[in-house]
């Protein structure tokens, strides 16, 4: 059979996705860590937030903190309740104050609810259980979002036992360095480079339901990118190693450009370091 | 708007022609013998429509009554209802899905469809488990023994048509290029937006005469569609989605005909069902497959029952076996009703479910037709019996065997449709009745759902009238109610009930007018004018504020005219839809976790897309090739006035830019019909 196509097809017109995600051309907050990043409930933890502006890293003093108690709801998509972005009792002021989580969160944001008539709140991909911690700083809002140390449920008493024993709260990881050059040509592209110890990736065992058994599982780490100018390959990289790249190209026009490296565990463990680099000189 | 003026004008001033051309066909007509406001439109008129790309069952999607339907789904929302309320029907046997991926392609090929019956609301006592519509596609193989091959840029047809003594075998086959030919020439984001279909369909119909006036149909139809698609490659971190729908349905069509008005119609079919999607986005994931077996048996004997009574007895009946497995997050795939944004990432929990679900579902029914001069009454009742069977009532404790649940749930669904001949050129109708339909296996599950639901209800309610202008245009304005009850939704108690992440106290109210024009004379012009005017809402619980439903769509109007001549054909098609409702994104905060801004939701279904508007153009000619063989040339030209239709609305990582995904540019498609 003879056969004949014709197919005029425009380019499909790719909508505007507005500014990158690395590109720090506003105030921003770019991180929170808590220290520890997970503790059982009622335990207290030091908090520090990242923010940053397009002139560089801005004064976080003015931020306001509080503790969101109210769990998410099966109607809502979000990663917190729409009650925590609602009015909250502050609990601190600063820019690193420590908060305690609630006594009762591994009932309202964990397994154990309060009534066995009652659903249990389902995990995370890691086993892990979250309490929202509300920062509002220069008229933005964020969350961390605090581990807890939850009893495990739907397992065998062995299983329990065991867990309890293997189980060692999460560790924030740790930037050991991250570099780059103190300065670039306008246009240049340069390799920004973080990495950290062995340590950062920590093995914690999972409990898979399904097997009733526990299984090691090493951390998974990845690294989001922030720049005040240039461009960056990637918004975020995944860990190579015990280290992630990312390539930048510097903007044509001459000044400092501030960058920050947010490195993020699989349980919710945070560290951030900050570079700068002139470009057109020194 | 103004686009639909010429057209309009075209119609009208044919109608006088018309009449002086007796034998003309309708090219979309009204069955009034069926069900009140029903639609029918041939197959062959069918697949000349523009913007069908040849396909008889794609115009369906443009038949009165249908919302415009979003880009890339081939979701059919009939009357305000939701897709999965409408039921879809291949001779009499439920299928679960008409469309390949992106609704440009049918399941069914155009040469073996007789005619497309669409019964938006208020349908007789024959059909249940809908609580929106019925669409049925009434099948028949070609009568002349003849091979096809026909081809596309969307996808490559073969079919084969033969007799084989009395009776005749026809096979079919269809193997998607779309993902071939166009795949190449779209950008990397434009496939991230609108993932290009790989699908294949099968079909075999045997027709064996028995006794005269008696004959058994055999039919195979068989579908399959796949596709995946990486996302967002300003990251390395994997995120994508993916999907698989395959099934196949076997079936045994009987159908006597006893004298002019009895006859007996028996089909029974066996069916296999493979559903499974999945998408990701780093440590998240949300993935579901489902396999189900399937069995339906419906028989219906008519006979003239007494003078100006005619009856209809039957049954119906439909049982099927799902086996369910689910893990990944509650709130993703995202259901009717839920606040999202186009692109959002599966939610962070993690469960999972094995389940499996019998459900069962008998109906008798009786409709008699009775001729009271000016009037006609159809009274019809129907007696069904619901029954389901879920594998576990709470989820699965350690040590402990799952504890099933089933429940029988008695059905009595009256159903009354009044037509009345005012005058030789005037009808009116009214039609009423009650409606349910099973829940969905998939809201079984004891950790994602309800294993406990029951059936939702609906009371359907229509009247209007039809008025023949002249002989050959004939106007129709109906109205319609529908509302619904005992709509799973998801529970919105800040700590749910075990096992009832689902609970039954939606409510929904689908109202409006639909106005139809119709040519149904035939000859060289044949065509319509609807507009359909309608509101839909939802009230998810008795607490909550009536929102609109996610997929309303209060204006759509569709005008499309075909001019045939020897053999060359001209159609065009215009559409003209209000845009479906959206949350907007009002603020965003920082989730420190996930790394990533969150959106901050104003009021739910408050703002709309961008309405939508297009014109279709389409061309044919044949060519007689000699000894009976012959050419078919098509062309296509879809949104031909380049319109920027908005599909949806796309946010910028930090939500603070708004901007719409385009929907298809100016898109030509020419296509080859070899009739050997």
């Amino acid at each position: 059979m003879r056969r004949a196509l014709l197919l005029m097809l425009a380019a499909a017109c790719a909508p505007d996705f507005g500014s990158p995600e690395f590109l720090v051309d506003r105030s921003r907050v770019l991180a929170i860590q808590s220290v520890p990043p997970e503790g059982l409930p009622g335990s207290s933890a030091a908090y520090r937030v990242l923010l940053a502006g397009p002139t560089g890293p801005l004064d976080a003093s003015s931020a306001t903190w509080a503790l969101c108690t109210s769990p998410l709801s099966l109607t809502e998509t979000g990663t917190v309740a729409s009650e925590c972005l609602g009015e909250l009792a502050q609990a601190a002021q600063g820019a690193a104050p420590a908060l305690s989580t609630s006594a009762n969160a591994c009932g309202v944001f964990g397994p154990v609810p309060s009534s066995i008539t009652r659903r249990p709140r389902n995990p995370d991909a890691t086993g892990g259980f979250f309490q929202p911690v509300r920062v509002q700083v220069d008229g933005l809002t964020a969350f961390a979002q605090e581990r807890l140390q939850c009893p495990l449920t739907l397992a065998t008493l062995a299983v329990s036992v065991d867990f309890q024993q293997r189980y060692k709260a999460n560790q924030n990881p740790v930037i050991e360095s991250f570099t780059g050059p103190a300065s670039v040509a306008p246009g240049a592209q340069v390799q920004l480079t973080v990495s950290w110890p062995q340590s950062s990736a920590e093995i914690y065992p999972l409990f898979d339901p399904a097997h009733q058994q526990l299984n090691d599982t090493a951390e998974v780490l990845d690294v989001s990118w922030y720049a005040t100018g240039g461009s960056m390959a990637q918004d975020r990289t995944t860990a190579n190693g015990l280290s992630s790249s990312n390539t930048w190209t510097a903007p044509s026009a001459s000044g400092t450009v501030f960058f920050w490296a947010v490195l993020h565990d699989s349980r919710g463990g945070i560290d951030f370091a900050q570079l700068q680099t002139a470009v057109g000189g020194p | 708007m103004k686009a639909l003026a010429p057209l309009l004008v075209a119609l009208a001033a044919s109608a006088a022609m018309a009449q002086e051309e007796p034998g003309l066909e309708a090219s979309i007509e009204a069955d009034r013998k069926k069900e009140p406001a029903q639609t029918s439109l041939r197959g062959s008129e069918a697949k000349d429509l523009a913007g069908a790309h040849g396909d008889a069952v794609v115009a369906a999607q443009m038949l009165p009554g249908v919302a415009r339907e979003p880009a890339g789904t081939g979701q059919l929302v009939v009357w305000g209802a939701a897709p999965n309320e409408t039921r879809l029907l291949i001779d009499g046997i439920e299928v679960p899905a008409l469309y390949h991926g992106g609704g440009l392609r049918s399941v069914v090929p155009s040469e073996l469809v007789r005619r497309l019956e669409l019964a938006p609301a208020a349908f007789g006592a024959q059909w249940g488990r809908a609580l929106g519509g019925v669409l049925e596609v009434e099948m028949s193989a070609p009568d002349v023994a003849a091979s096809r091959l026909a081809v596309d840029p969307l996808d490559a047809h073969a079919s084969i048509n033969a007799s084989l003594g009395d009776g005749q075998l026809f096979g079919g086959f269809r193997y998607s290029l779309v993902d071939r030919i166009v795949g190449p020439a779209l950008s990397e984001t434009a496939k991230e937006l609108f993932p290009l279909p790989r699908y294949w369909d099968g079909q075999l119909v045997g027709t064996i005469p028995l006794r005269s006036g008696e004959k058994l149909e055999l039919l195979f139809f068989g579908s399959s569609d796949s596709g995946t698609r990486e996302l967002n490659a300003t990251t390395s971190v994997s995120r994508g989605d993916s999907s698989l729908s395959r099934w196949g349905r076997l079936g045994l069509r009987y159908k006597r005909t006893l004298d002019e008005a009895s006859d007996v119609t028996v089909v029974a079919w066996a069916g296999d069902d493979l559903q499974s999607q999945g998408s990701f986005s780093g440590p998240a994931f949300a993935n579901q497959t489902s396999w189900a077996q399937s069995a339906g048996l419906r028989a219906s004997y008519r006979t003239l029952f007494a003078e100006g009574l005619s009856l209809t007895l039957g049954a119906d009946g439909l049982f099927t076996h799902t086996h369910l497995r689910r893990a990944g997050s509650l709130t993703t795939p995202a259901r009717e009703g839920d606040v999202t944004f186009f692109g959002q990432p599966p939610g962070v929990d993690v469960t999972s479910d094995d389940w499996t679900v019998q459900q069962g579902d008998f109906a008798l029914y009786a409709q008699g037709d009775l001729d009271l001069g000016r009037f006609t009454v159809t009274p019809g009742l129907r007696l069904d019996f619901a029954a389901t069977d879920t594998s576990a009532i709470v989820p699965t404790s350690v040590g402990s065997a799952p504890q099933g649940s089933s429940q029988l749930e008695p059905f009595v669904e009256p159903r009354l449709q009044i037509a009345f001949r005012a005058t030789d050129r005037l009808r009116i109708f009214a039609a009423g009745g009650l409606h349910h339909q099973a829940a969905a296996p998939a809201d079984l599950s004891a950790a994602f759902g309800a294993p406990t639901l029951g059936s939702s209800s609906a009371g359907h309610f229509t009247a209007g009238g039809s008025y023949r202008v002249a002989r050959p245009l004939t106007v129709e304005a109906t109205g319609f109610l529908r509302l619904e009850s005992d709509l799973a939704t998801r529970s919105d108690l800040p700590t749910p009930v075990l096992a009832q992440a689902f609970v039954q106290q939606g409510t929904g109210k689908s109202y409006g007018v639909q106005i139809v024009a119709r040519w149904q004379g035939g000859g060289p012009l044949s065509g319509f004018v609807s507009a359909l005017i309608s509101r839909s809402e939802r009230q998810d619980a008795p607490t909550v504020a009536t929102r609109l439903f996610d997929f309303d769509q209060p204006v759509a109007l569709t005008a499309a005219a075909s001019y045939k001549w020897d053999r060359n054909l001209l159609g065009a098609r215009v559409r003209y839809a209000s845009g479906f409702p959206r949350t907007p994104v009002i603020d965003s905060f920082f989730d420190s976790q996930q790394g990533r801004e969150e959106p901050i939701f104003g009021a739910q279904n408050s703002v709309r897309l961008p309405a939508f508007v297009a014109l279709d153009l389409t061309a044919a000619r044949s060519f007689e090739l000699g000894d009976g063989r012959s050419l078919r040339v098509y062309l296509e030209v879809e949104n031909a006035t380049a319109h920027e239709n908005a599909e949806d609305f796309i946010y910028d990582s930090s939500f603070t830019t708004r901007n719409i995904i385009q929907g298809l540019p100016p898109l030509a498609l020419l296509g080859l019909e070899l009739v050997l």
